[in-house]
């Protein structure tokens, strides 16, 4: 559904884009992540037609975004600021925006009902909160009834309970519209939650692109239980313990691709694979620790990794 | 149907044979025609749907109110110091005075009118959902103008149209034609100037330097542009079709040269040289109209330059 192809793109001496790849099939939902400035908007910018790249190609529902206004009627974009007039109610502004695409009426009601605004379609936006404001940008974005949904940073500014309610309908929009989703946030649970893959931009390069599970999984294959215990002896009788619980794989090097045990002053750090954590965690709390935590390799680290790996900022 | 022209049953024929003469009776090449016709429809149904929403937005923000009431004022003023020691002497005086001044006030308003209509949206965030509308360029250019020709047009037929109730009550019905036209051609003016205050404001990154834009088009068009067409007047005496090109160069002196036409009296300057130019409604028309459509079409291209 979406093929991007070496795409370039530089504004002045910046390097917006700087060869980026990446394929989301139909109906998939892809997460763009990335700090301020990372070529997020310019990609989107591509993918809408409102840029054109300077090199490479860019492809969106067997269309070049630039070729007239075709792929605007198969997409429906969200920008990060929709710029809605305070003055119009959100039946009026969706009345306008389903002129300009020349969508029949009574799907307003429907629509937002769809984004959970039923109640709130003949009050002028200028008294919307953030999150309605959001949703009814989101409501704009679907009155094509698009193959693709772009979604700028749709829930930068909201407080938890609007992003829960903005992801909610997204989720529900993609699950029974079968809609192809790219979109870009800093909020990884996001991605999590609504996207099947992820896509990490830094200073306009691709990092990484892959499915959500491959790309953490590529952070790290081991859960780590760390136990902190009363004194040096405890600590000993422990990592036995564990070691012993353990099996013979336990030592102190996980190169084996066994488990790894880091003993410290009063702390043992154990590092599994994740199908063996859980007897790691039952071990380590037999010994009867002072404290016990897990870290699993996760999104954020993996993005971590992706833009800087080995700790170190690019 | 006039001379030169096919007459519309014989096309019909030649194109039932050309049709017949396919392979499948034409209904290929109809069905092309009709799917193209429903597709221009569409379109043009979307650009006013952009009208429409310019317009309502506009109107909520009471420019046309703004607009009505400036006129009304204008107008009302003019009319009531006709007579008086200071004002206009007679109808004919009148009028002059009305264009006279229109001719400051109505490019003013129009470029007032125009020159955030692409920048200013910009600014608001507003320009980037609406050009994800599956629209060209310059069609949503020309819905945008003309919501806001639409504004500007009612605030001027609603201000003048007081002065026109004005002139009626003061000096009887047989002015009133005269008085409309003059309306009229300051409504059509200020659509021109509203198309280049459009072109500048989707020529500007920023909201004030389409401002600076629009008042440096109105010093070029209102003042320095008479000088000039004036200096070539005294120092070429250059042929009518001279004077002719430089009244349709300048939509302001369009109105002037109506009025104009349209009263006994002229005055001195400008006025006189202006009084003695023939240029046919026709000419004057087109000139207006290319000053709608030139730069409409040179704002489509930056405005999809801009994208």
């Amino acid at each position: 559904m979406i093929e991007v192809t070496d795409a370039r793109k530089r504004y002045g001496t910046v390097d917006a884009l700087t060869g980026v790849s990446l394929s989301v099939p139909s109906g998939a939902s892809l997460g763009l992540v990335g700090t301020n400035g990372a070529g997020k908007t310019t990609l989107f910018r591509l993918l809408v037609g409102h840029e054109t790249p300077d090199a490479g190609t860019v492809r969106v529902a067997d269309v070049d975004p630039t070729d007239g206004t075709r792929v605007r009627e198969r997409v429906g974009y969200l920008p990060e600021d929709a710029g809605f007039q305070p003055a119009l109610t959100g039946e009026e502004v969706l009345g306008y925006y389903a002129d300009m695409r020349g969508v029949e009426a009574p799907r307003i009601d429907t629509l937002l009902s769809v984004v959970g605004l039923p109640e709130a379609g003949d009050r002028p936006v200028g008294g919307y909160s953030n999150g309605m404001n959001r949703r009814l940008g989101l409501a704009v974005a679907l009155l094509g009834d698009p193959d693709v949904l772009l979604l700028d940073e749709p829930t930068a500014g909201l407080d938890p309970a609007g992003v829960d309610a903005f992801n909610r309908v997204v989720e529900r929009v993609r699950d029974e519209r079968e809609v192809t989703v790219v979109l870009s946030t800093h909020v990884l649970s996001e991605v999590e939650a609504l996207c099947d893959r992820v896509a990490v931009l830094d200073d306009g390069t691709l990092r990484t692109v892959g499915t959500v599970e491959a790309v953490t999984r590529a952070a790290g294959d081991e859960v780590t239980v760390t136990a902190r215990y009363g004194d040096a002896d405890v600590l000993a009788a422990a990592t036995e313990s564990v070691r012993a619980a353990l099996g013979d794989g336990a030592a102190d090097s996980a190169s084996d691709g066994g488990p790894d045990l880091a003993v410290g002053e009063t702390t043992l750090e154990v590092a599994v694979a994740p199908d063996r954590a859980t007897d790691a965690l039952a071990a380590v709390v037999e010994a009867d620790p002072e404290s016990v935590s897990v870290d699993e390799p996760d999104l954020e680290t993996a993005v971590r990794d992706a833009v800087a790996p080995g700790g170190e900022r690019r | 149907m006039s001379g030169g022209g096919r007459d519309p049953s014989e096309a019909g024929d030649a194109d039932r044979d050309a049709a017949d003469a396919r392979p499948d009776g034409g209904a290929a090449a109809h069905a092309a025609t009709t799917a193209t016709e429903t597709r221009s429809a569409g379109r043009a149904r979307q650009v006013l749907g952009v009208a429409r929403r310019e317009y309502r937005v506009l109107s909520r923000a009471r420019w046309t109110h703004g607009l009505a009431l400036l006129f009304g004022a204008f107008s009302l003023s003019v009319v009531g110091l006709t007579g008086t020691a200071t004002g206009p002497t007679s109808v004919g005086a009148l009028l002059v005075t009305l264009a006279e001044l229109s001719v400051y006030l109505v490019p003013l308003a129009a470029l007032a009118l125009g020159y955030g209509t692409v920048v200013g949206a910009d600014e608001r965030g507003t320009l980037e959902l609406l050009m994800s509308v599956p629209l060209g360029r310059t069609e949503l250019l020309v819905g945008k103008y003309l919501g806001r020709a639409a504004t500007l047009a009612v605030g001027t037929a609603l201000g003048l149209g007081a002065g026109a109730v004005a002139v009626l009550v003061r000096f009887g019905p047989a002015v009133l034609p005269a008085y409309l036209h003059y309306l009229l051609t300051a409504a059509v003016v200020g659509a021109a100037f509203l198309a280049l205050g459009v072109c500048i404001s989707a020529a500007a990154s920023e909201k004030a330097r389409a401002l600076g834009g629009a008042l440096l088009a109105w010093v070029l068009f209102v003042l320095v542009y008479d000088l000039a067409a004036l200096g070539v007047v005294v120092a070429l005496d250059p042929p009518g079709w001279v004077l002719s090109a430089l009244v349709v160069g300048n939509p302001a002196d369009v109105l002037r040269l109506v009025v104009l036409s349209l009263v006994p009296t002229s005055g001195g300057g400008v006025g006189a040289v202006l009084a003695t130019t023939a240029v046919s409604t026709p000419a004057l028309v087109a000139g207006l109209g290319l000053w709608v459509v030139a730069p409409l079409a040179v704002g489509g291209r930056l405005l999809a330059r801009r994208a």
